[in-house]
Formats: C-alpha cells, structure tokens, sequence
C-alpha cells in the first residue's frame, strides 16, 4: 500500500503554511530537488487558495498526499461550507493548479468541492551528495 | 464581456484563437492579448509580494513573462494559453527572487537558518550541478529536514493572499468589491458576482468588465465609452452597490 498523511486545518489562510510544510515534508523523503520542492509548494498552496474561495464558507480543509513512488497525488477538500460549496469556481488560483500539476481534476468529492492533482519531480532521483565524492 | 455574461475566463471569451492568428501581423491583436491576461500577471505578482520587493516592480516582472509568453506561444500545441502564461509568469518571477534573493525580508527567528540554507542551496546547485535535496541542505548546514524546510519557506518568497481572512480593517475581498483601487484582488470574487451580472443593463456589465477585469482607468472607460468620467464613477458606484445588494440577499 503507498503511503499517505492526511492533514486537516481551519479553512483559513494562515494555516496553509502548516499543510504546505507536511506536504513538502513528505515530498522532501523521497528526495525531489528544492526546485521540485518549490514547484509542489506552489500547488499545495494554489489548491487550498481555490478551496479558500468565500462562496464556499468552507469551515475546514483536508489534504491527503499519497507517495506513488516518487510521484505526490494530493486530494484537498474543503468540509463543511455552504450549499455553494461542491461547485466548480472559475478561479485564478484553478488556473495556476492547471499550469503547474500534472493531472489536474476539480471534481467535487461528495459535495464538497476538490481539487485532485499529481506532481512529478522534473529531476530523477539523486544519488546522494557522499556518493559524488 | 461574454454575450451571455457568464463566464469571465479569459479562454473562454470569444476570439482568443483569432487574436493568436492575427498578433503576429498585427501589434493590436497582440497588445490586446497582454491586456486580456494582465490581471493574470498581477495576480501572480501579488503572490509573492510581501517579502521586501516592491509590488510594482513584481507586476512589470510578471507582465514581462506575460509578454514573452505571448510572443512565444503556439496555439497548434492543444495547451491553453493561460496554462502556459501562467507557467512562463511564474518562472521569470522565480528568476527575479533567484538573482535578488539578497532582498528578501525574512522573519528574524528564521533568518540565521534561511541565510545558512540559501547559502547552502547556491554553493551545492554549483557542486553538483543540479539542485540539491532537502537531505542534502540539511547534511551542508547542521539543520535537521524539518528546519530546512522551514527555512525553504521562509525563502521562498511567496504567500498565499487570504482570500476570506479579513485584513487590517476587517473586512473580506468579497465585501471590498466595489472599491476600484482594489480591481485586481477582486478578481476571484467575480465567480460570486457572474450570476449577477446577466440581470445588469449592457452599459453597467461593460463598465464593470473594463474596469474589474481589464484593470482599465475610470478616464479610459469614459474616452471609450464616449461619457464624463464622472458619469463612470457613479455607474461604478450604483452598480456595484447593486450587486452587493443582491448577493447580500441571497445569502441571508
């Protein structure tokens, strides 16, 4: 079975900053470079930013970032929240999730809206810095 | 504004397509590209604002990438350009933040660690010739993987604007929407707004596309529109009290 962390957090802008931590933690054992690792952060951020949409009146949200290899599939969904909630917005921040993932979907997860997407590191993994001696 | 004032993404209005096919005869087609996808570029710029660049130079960064992904931008390849505007934006903004990393304010507590780490990321990008891991960093410097990390966050000179957290005079962007000096932030609260707008006088959906969504100054509207200035205020005005009246309904 691939290893997965769940992290859920008020749905409020300032504790993004912890998801992203967990979810660059777990990206960071499978060694990907800081530029992947800024890349990811990007994302992370962006899809909670969409999830953080006020029409939603989401009252949490909820990340699962699932290891496949190197690879990082995140699921992030806002709980809670209006009637609104589980509809596709057209936001900015959909936009950038779109450019920088690599499978991108928005589709809502039993009424709550989603946002499911993978990231592959751009770089192989390395072979560690002793090595290169 | 869409025939039908549905949507306001900038693919989906109509004749994205044509202006690709004309902006390399025309500099009108491409000038109205950049336009179009300015608020894109100030959008992106605001994100990484906050860290001691100042957020005019960030916006020039950013509508420089605009420009370039513009020019460089081939619609055969079945991408859609803000996907590639967005990708092309971001980059030249990290180039920014790369080459001036010198600038960028950092909290104190983290400073001594984000310094040791940015040294660290420099010297071993030249060592090993690609970028180095989280492991590594933490090997060079003496940190543990969660202080890098920590670090790398403090560096990384991006934030995410709180789009529900009130700001410093407590009040959301959804409820600042009717401030024109906010155009752009305003942006994503337009998906509230779009159902709205189908009910609006053509003249008002113009007035609030031109200057919401095109960022354009009240005097252009009016030059535009063939109108006083002072007339495209009060239409701001009462429209968008309108507006929030009507979303202020609806949600109880």
């Amino acid at each position: 079975m691939d290893p997965s962390i769940t992290i859920s957090f008020p749905a409020r802008a300032d504790f993004v900053r912890v998801a992203r931590l967990a979810a660059t933690g777990v990206v960071s054992i499978v060694d990907w470079t800081v530029d992947d690792v800024e890349d990811f952060r990007l994302v992370v951020s962006e899809a909670c930013a969409h999830l953080l949409d006020p029409a939603r009146q989401a009252t949490s949200l909820t990340l699962r970032i699932t290891l496949h290899g190197r690879d990082a599939e995140v699921l992030a969904t806002a709980d809670g929240g209006g009637p609104s909630n589980g509809e596709v917005l057209e936001t900015l921040a959909r936009q950038v999730v779109s450019a920088l993932a690599d499978e991108v979907s928005f589709q809502s997860v039993d009424g709550m809206a989603a946002v499911r997407f993978t990231k592959r590191p751009k770089q192989p993994a390395p072979r560690s810095a002793d090595d290169q001696g | 504004m869409t025939g039908e004032g549905e949507s306001l993404d900038p693919d989906v209005l109509p004749d994205v397509g044509e202006l690709f096919e004309s902006a390399s005869r025309e500099p009108r087609a491409r000038e109205e590209l950049v336009q179009r996808f300015t608020p894109l570029a100030g959008y992106l710029a605001r994100r990484f604002s906050g860290r001691g660049e100042p957020l005019e130079d960030l916006i020039q960064v950013a509508n420089l990438g605009l420009v370039k992904a513009v020019d460089r931008f081939d619609p055969d390849r079945g991408v859609q350009f803000s996907t590639f505007a967005t990708a092309t934006i971001l980059g030249e903004l990290k180039r920014h933040f790369r080459d001036r990393t010198w600038a960028i304010r950092v909290p104190r507590r983290l400073q001594e660690g984000s310094l040791a780490v940015n040294r660290a990321v420099t010297d071993l990008y030249q060592e090993l010739a690609r970028p180095p891991t989280v492991a590594e960093i933490a090997k060079r410097t003496g940190l543990n993987d969660e202080e890098v990390l920590e670090a790398m966050e403090a560096l990384q000179a991006y934030s995410t604007a709180s789009l529900d957290a009130p700001n410093e005079d407590d009040r959301t962007r959804l409820q600042r929407v009717g401030e024109p000096d906010l155009a752009l932030e305003t942006l994503e609260s337009w998906t509230t707004v779009v159902p709205y707008l189908k009910d609006l006088p053509e003249r008002e959906r113009r007035v609030l596309y031109l200057r919401f969504f095109q960022d354009r100054t009240q005097a252009e509207i009016a030059a535009d529109l063939g109108i006083s200035q002072m007339h495209v205020s009060r239409v701001l005005s009462a429209t968008l009290d309108l507006l929030r009246e009507r979303i202020g309904e609806t949600r109880g």
